[in-house]
């Protein structure tokens, strides 16, 4: 094998290996999506065509990029959640009141001041 | 309220008050007795001050273990009357409506998140197959403050709406900030959503409570409109270290009892014990806000055991609070090792002290006030237990060191001879020993009795493990006094507490762990110990439970955590209680739904990572992203942290995040999204630390 041979040929391999690792973290991402099975599956292939229809050979950048952008364009970037799984409404509307703590008198001396003088306009009345 | 209403307050407090003076009565005159023979017993060489404190100390311990003694009693005879015109449990379930909505209240805080949602289903599930699930909803309060709880709650969250389909019926809400702790939590709720519902009813993190029970409780309220709290006696359950199954069994046996015996005495002025219990709304938002106390920590500030303060601010509003004695199916589980009881013990002996400032307030019943204090007791008994044992040293001391004064001063013609009563002395001992173990022996008479001895293994296991469970604890007893008085110490000198989440995983306590825990508590016995031997080996031999128990402290404490140690005892149907040999069906259901396991995943994150999951895995980041994220402009100052944040995680991976960084970044959706997309495009080396491994 010459060297230029051999060079082409690793590139090749090179290349090879990372397609399948874009492949494959391209598959994880759709795999970790609370999507139906099928439709992530059609994503991912999806995703995989158009990330390698282009000239440059595929990485894992080019196919997460072409994901998030075919995911943006069914908009299921953010809200795949609300889209295919019931919406996480995870509070109840507000039903706003006010909690609002009473005084605490909590002295002795303040207290029997206070009983005292009670009893002393008592005893004052006619 | 309404006159009928009035009508039925004024009747029970007729009742109680006769109960509670002869309570006060039967405490309060065998007392003065036994501290009188005390007195004379005390050695004349021992001098009128040290004779004084001794006997003091030991009227205010006779005084406190005689409560305890007659409220067993007390139990035993409302339990063998079968008849109480004062329960509330024989209500109408079948005629609950739609006003009376309930609220289930979760309120956590760093707590494994699974285990609550298992709960949490069990309890939907039990309301669901009793077809009362329509009053219910529940509501999951965190006020968790580290990251990756927080992601792990809010997964248990979603994973349990969808799989039991209750979304909109299952709430989870997120506290940034956690003021005033669970009070200010359950307050949140009040103000946001407190309207909806009549009823709240509030769990810990660790309780469990059947549909049924939840249904009776609702039931009960709505036939007394005057109740304000209604508060159930918990069982435990789900124990296996050996300290947890002996404080299961213990609960099992002697728990109705003492329930019953307190439901006696106090009937509408109860305690509300902070969880396992149902509350009126309405009047909790009105009236039972907690005040900041004037001062500072510990002994001002938040108010940590808010339970009482609230059953007292609701009996000042004139609604009652009662305890259900006899309702069953609410349970709560231990902690499972010395060490974790110890540092609970720390925080509520801190909330208790706290209380001392609230005894005098205006307004609160007569009984609140008893009751503040016999909190207080909870934890200062044990200081007075042991300036008492230390006052009993120097007179042991003294004894030997003193000569008695034989020819005092003035004409006499006899020596004064000191004078001993032996047959006084075993009096007062088996006096005091027949208040310790009495209601034991009664709670074992009663069940076998009742025919129940079957479910706590047979008479003979019961009996038998009644015995080991004496055993253990009068060794125990000491160890748990030195720590509850150092707690008082502690806290009266101005050392605050630490809200730490409690620990319920039971991996057992480390060697190690154990000596950093109980070294200071070993030594003190042995070097006590060993001195009394050498200086008075008869005291020695009264004191010896004592030192003992601090002595082997170290390895008790690590014994009595395995879990090892209790499955040995429950194979050999010892420690036996009737969750074990008859589970009830919500037990079953729970034990059931905590053998589940999660869906396999292709990441390789487990649920503790809950920041990288959020940040990696899409599901978790969009649901957290829909959920929590902060989508407010920053300053710029803050953008670039933020900014400066998210290059630290992608180039240093989460390990290099303190907690508090991690929580910045997932407040933040931008920042968010940026990590999320970026560690997507990330090399395999870097991609492996977000648990991407293709």
């Amino acid at each position: 094998m010459t060297g230029e041979n051999y060079q082409s040929t690793r590139e090749a391999v090179d290349a090879g290996r990372t397609a399948a690792r874009a492949r494959d973290r391209l598959l994880l991402y759709v795999r970790g999506m609370d999507v139906p099975p099928l439709l992530s599956l059609e994503l991912a292939l999806e995703g995989l065509r158009r990330a390698s229809a282009g000239a440059e050979p595929l990485t894992i950048t080019g196919a997460m990029r072409e994901l998030h952008s075919l995911l943006r364009e069914k908009g299921l970037h953010t809200s795949w959640v609300e889209k295919y799984g019931p919406p996480p409404s995870s509070m109840p509307p507000f039903n706003r009141s006010s909690m609002v703590a009473e005084g605490l008198e909590l002295s002795l001396t303040r207290r029997l001041g206070h009983w005292l003088a009670k009893l002393l306009t008592r005893r004052a009345r006619p | 309220m309404t006159p009928d209403d009035q009508m039925v307050q004024s009747c029970w407090q007729r009742v109680a008050t006769r109960r509670r003076l002869i309570l006060a009565a039967l405490v309060i005159l065998p007392t003065i007795f036994a501290a009188q023979v005390m007195f004379t017993l005390l050695p004349p060489t021992n001098g009128l001050i040290l004779k004084s404190v001794l006997t003091a100390l030991f009227a205010l311990l006779f005084g406190w273990i005689s409560i305890g003694f007659w409220s067993s009693l007390a139990g035993v005879m409302a339990l063998l009357r079968r008849y109480d015109r004062f329960s509330l449990t024989a209500s109408r379930e079948g005629q609950l409506t739609s006003a009376a909505r309930t609220a289930i209240l979760f309120p956590i805080y760093n707590e494994d998140s699974r285990r609550v949602a298992e709960i949490i289903r069990t309890v939907w599930q039990s309301l669901r197959e009793i077809g009362r699930d329509d009053l219910f909803d529940i509501f999951i309060l965190s006020d968790s403050n580290k990251p990756d709880a927080w992601v792990a709650e809010e997964e248990s969250w979603y994973t349990l709406c969808r799989e039991e389909r209750a979304f909109g019926r299952i709430f989870y809400r997120h506290r940034k900030f956690n003021l005033k702790r669970k009070s200010g939590n359950i307050a949140d709720f009040c103000r946001r959503w407190g309207r909806n519902y009549r009823y709240m009813i509030v769990f810990d993190a660790d309780s469990l409570m059947s549909g049924q029970t939840l249904t009776r409780m609702v039931a009960a309220m709505e036939d007394h409109p005057e109740i304000g709290i209604l508060q159930t006696p918990p069982k435990a359950i789900g124990s296996r270290t050996l300290l947890a199954r002996l404080q299961q069994f213990a609960n099992h046996l002697y728990g109705p009892i003492f329930a019953a015996g307190l439901h006696y005495w106090q009937l509408g002025e109860a305690q509300y014990w902070g969880h396992n219990a149902i509350i009126r709304t309405e009047p909790f938002i009105r009236h039972c806000q907690l005040p900041r106390l004037p001062g500072r920590s510990p002994l001002g500030g938040e108010i940590l055991s808010h339970d009482f303060v609230e059953s007292a601010l609701m009996r000042r509003a004139g609604y009652g609070v009662w305890l259900a004695y006899d309702l069953g199916g609410s349970y709560e589980q231990n902690p499972p090792s010395l060490i974790d009881e110890l540092i609970r013990d720390r925080r509520w002996c801190q909330g208790n002290l706290q209380h001392s400032r609230l005894i005098f307030t205006r307004g609160f019943f007569p009984t609140h006030r008893a009751l503040f204090i016999n909190g207080i007791m909870s934890y200062t008994s044990a200081l007075l237990w042991f300036l008492f044992l230390v006052a009993s040293t120097v007179s042991a001391v003294s004894a030997l060191i003193v000569t008695p004064e034989y020819f005092p001063d003035g004409p006499s013609l006899f020596p004064n001879w000191p004078q001993y009563f032996p047959a006084w002395a075993l009096s007062l001992l088996s006096s005091t020993m027949v208040l310790l173990f009495l209601p034991k022996v009664m709670a074992i008479l009663m069940v076998t009795l009742r025919g129940g001895a079957g479910a706590f293994g047979g008479a003979a296991r019961l009996t038998l493990s009644v015995l080991l469970e004496v055993l253990v604890s009068t060794f125990l007893a000491p160890v748990r006094m030195l720590f509850h008085s150092y707690f008082v110490v502690t806290t009266l000198l101005g050392l605050k507490v630490s809200w730490n989440a409690q620990n319920r995983d039971e991996s057992g306590t480390t060697w190690w762990e154990a000596l950093r825990f109980h070294w200071w508590g070993a030594l003190l016995g042995l070097v006590w110990g060993l001195l009394m031997y050498l200086v008075n080996p008869g005291f020695f031999m009264w004191l010896s439970p004592v030192v003992i128990g601090l002595a082997v402290s170290w390895p008790l404490s690590v014994w009595t955590s395995r879990v090892s140690w209790g499955d040995f005892l429950a194979a050999r149907g010892l420690l036996m209680t009737p969750t074990d040999t008859a589970p009830a069906k919500e037990i079953q259901l729970y034990r059931e739904n905590l053998e589940r396991r999660p869906a396999p995943e292709p990441f390789n994150l487990t649920q503790e990572q809950g920041f990288a999951r959020a940040v990696t895995i899409p599901r978790v980041f969009a649901l957290h992203a829909s959920l929590a994220a902060n989508r407010r402009r920053h300053p710029p100052a803050q953008l670039e942290a933020l900014r400066k944040l998210v290059a630290k995680a992608l180039t240093s991976g989460p390990q290099s995040l303190s907690a508090r960084e991690k929580i910045a970044l997932l407040n933040d959706q931008a920042s968010l999204r940026t990590l999320h997309h970026e560690i997507w495009d990330l090399d395999d080396e870097r991609a492996a630390w977000w648990g991407l491994s293709t």
